[in-house]
């Protein structure tokens, strides 16, 4: 939180003097009314507006980095705060005829906020699509915070059966086969065990970067437990899945991982189970999504079974 | 601590550093502060690093509380039971690893589980097939200790690996309904997992007991054993509640009344009760969780009927223990039989 705070600090400052300057110059030039002069419905309806603006101000600073978006929003919010403010204090104090400043300050922020509010939320929607760019093998057309994966990024297995559920649905429509890969990492439980859970984290991520690289765009990858991924192959047939998995294999195992505390590299592989929904699966009652799933998952223990009998 | 009578949820016997060290470390790296993870506890991270704190029960289910609550995405007990066994207590973690097979590691669980899982019980018996491993949390509640439960079974099954068993043929049972996270059992588990089950345990094929174990030394593991012996006051090695659980089980055709439970435990009946609530749990639950438990063990081992068990547990006819089965689970026995195999 301090270091999301940190980067603000300019523009924060900025401001603060900003209000200062104008609270001063209003009191020390104005006139102050007494209590039975003032309006309390119009404080309360202003005060409202200038309590708003600060609200949206601190969310944007706790949650955007710094950049041209953040500092294009925060320059429109700033100037309807000071815009607001100065009507504020137009209700407790009194400002002479010839004092127009007073109006200028009410009215001059105003325009500059919005066209800076525009110019920012025009800059954010290309930022977003850049955004979007990268996200798309992660989330595929639907974002929902609640299923992110804290660890790796990914999506989670809520997620992973809603996409499948549609994605089945949609495909089995248009007479398409839908592939599922259930990618686990062999050996994770000593991974954990020898370099501690921060380096299995590690671990964990930089394989989602190296999955993602190779998948096609269309792919999805989610997280789904512990060191289980799973992968869905839209409109992929049993042969594409198949040779998909090979090639993941393969980039899994060229990967040098790096602990933390050494240079020298180690190597991991992956065991990957493949089923494709079609007409071998079909039994009624159960939903698809699960036996798809179920499917998968079965496969990788077969796969798991014969490399522990192979190194025994 | 009286000698004699287990400890109650308010007695500072637990290591702090030797349980709650891992979880604050885990927390963190998950973007938890430990003191977030101590809220409520009266507990300071500070203390614990000192490696003297002793906590009470109470404290350590409230930091698992906590736990489960703040600490994103569903596995963190499941990390944090691997580093459970073969633990930190020196004595109990040398005679793990000196174990030469499974079925040493779980006798050795079964009697001095405390000093690496002070907060369950572990109890083994054995049918022709299999060795059903029972898993008995300290306030004498399957279904409230979720949490406490993922993290034993994911520590048994990590050690088990660990020391070169193979953990293929485990069937584990699950006294709660299905959580909504199931694939994380699936994928620190394995495939056969059975939720609502109404006991808490796991099913361990009789071959995979005595496979060895590539670094099992047994004149060590002997040694360390008898030192465990002594470090561990006998008696105290288990909570209140199933203490009273054990006492009833092992005389569940005629168990004894509260009264005379009391009586045993040198205690007035009230304050058995209240030491009993204390653990929010009774002496009815603890003598109905017996009888279920041992039902369910023989439905599952040996498919007794009805007529059976009314017999092994002293119903007076087969209607009457349907009634209890069916208040204890939901189900009547057949509709359990029939939905859950074995």
């Amino acid at each position: 939180m301090n270091a999301q705070l940190k980067q603000h600090a300019g523009k924060l400052i900025l401001l603060a003097i900003i209000i200062h300057l104008q609270l001063l110059l209003s009191l020390s030039f104005g006139e102050t009314k007494s209590w039975s002069q003032i309006d309390w419905l119009d404080i309360a309806g202003e005060g409202g507006a200038v309590w708003l603006c600060l609200v949206w101000l601190a969310l944007l600073v706790s949650v955007r980095p710094n950049g041209p978006v953040t500092n294009l929003l925060f320059g429109g919010f700033a100037c309807f705060l000071v815009a607001s403010g100065q009507d504020l204090l137009d209700e407790v104090v009194r400002f002479t005829p010839e004092m127009a400043w007073n109006d200028w300050a009410e009215s001059i922020p105003m325009p500059i906020g919005m066209v800076l509010m525009t110019f920012g939320m025009m800059s954010w929607y290309r930022e977003q699509q850049a955004l979007n760019l990268q996200l798309q093998k992660r989330e595929r057309g639907l974002r929902d915070h609640r299923h992110i994966d804290r660890v790796t990024g990914l999506a989670n297995a809520q997620y992973l059966r809603k996409q499948l559920t549609e994605e089945i649905e949609q495909a089995r429509h248009e007479q398409l086969s839908t592939a599922l890969l259930m990618v686990d990492i062999d050996g994770f439980r000593q991974v954990n065990r020898r370099l501690g859970v921060v380096d299995g984290d590690r671990l964990l991520r930089e394989l989602t970067e190296i999955l993602l690289l190779n998948l096609r765009r269309r792919d999805l990858l989610c997280r789904y437990a512990g060191d289980r991924f799973a992968v869905v192959l839209p409109a992929t047939c049993q042969t594409m899945a198949t040779l998909i998995a090979g090639q993941l294999e393969g980039v899994v195992q060229h990967f040098a991982f790096r602990a933390s505390n050494s240079d020298q590299a180690q190597f991991h592989t992956v065991s990957i189970g493949v089923a494709v929904d079609g007409f071998k699966i079909a039994e009624p009652g159960q939903p698809p999504a699960e036996q798809l799933l179920e499917q998968a998952n079965y496969q990788l223990a077969k796969v798991k079974d014969q490399r522990v009998s192979v190194a025994a | 601590m009286i000698p004699g009578i287990g400890f109650e949820s308010q007695h500072k016997f637990i290591p702090a550093h030797q349980q709650v060290l891992a979880l604050a470390e885990l927390a963190q790296n998950r973007g938890v502060h430990p003191d977030k993870l101590l809220r409520g506890t009266g507990i300071f991270y500070e203390d614990i690093c000192s490696a003297q704190l002793l906590i009470n029960p109470k404290q350590m289910l409230l930091v698992y509380k906590n736990a489960e609550r703040l600490i994103e995405g569903k596995e963190v007990a499941f990390l944090y039971g691997q580093y459970l066994l073969p633990g930190h207590q020196a004595l109990f973690s040398s005679a793990m690893m000196a174990a030469s097979n499974t079925q040493d590691a779980l006798t050795l669980l079964e009697n001095f589980g405390q000093l690496a899982l002070p907060l369950m019980q572990t109890r083994l018996r054995y049918d022709d097939r299999d060795c059903f491993v029972q898993f008995l949390p300290a306030s004498g509640d399957d279904y409230q200790s979720r949490f406490l439960i993922e993290t034993v079974v994911a520590a048994l099954i990590s050690v088990c690996r660990l020391l070169g068993g193979s953990t293929l043929g485990w069937r584990f049972l699950f006294a709660y309904p299905t959580p909504d996270y199931p694939e994380q059992y699936q994928v620190h588990l394995g495939d056969h997992i059975t939720f609502d089950a109404h006991i808490n345990g796991v099913f361990i094929p009789r071959e995979h007991l005595s496979a060895l174990w590539p670094r099992g030394a047994t004149a060590n593991f002997d040694m360390a054993c008898s030192a465990c012996q002594q470090a561990l006051p006998p008696l105290a090695q288990q909570s209140l509640a199933q203490q009273v659980y054990q006492m009833l089980l092992v005389q569940i055709q005629q168990p004894p009344g509260l009264e005379l439970v009391a009586q045993m435990l040198e205690l007035s009946p009230a304050s058995l009760k209240r030491k009993l609530k204390d653990w929010g749990c009774s002496y009815q639950q603890l003598l109905d969780a017996a009888r279920r438990h041992m039902a369910i063990y023989y439905i599952r081992t040996q498919g007794m009927s009805s007529e059976q068990l009314a017999f092994k547990l002293n119903y007076h006819d087969k209607h009457n223990f349907k009634r209890s089965f069916k208040r204890w689970t939901g189900l009547t026995p057949a509709a359990y039989t029939s939905l859950s195999p074995a």
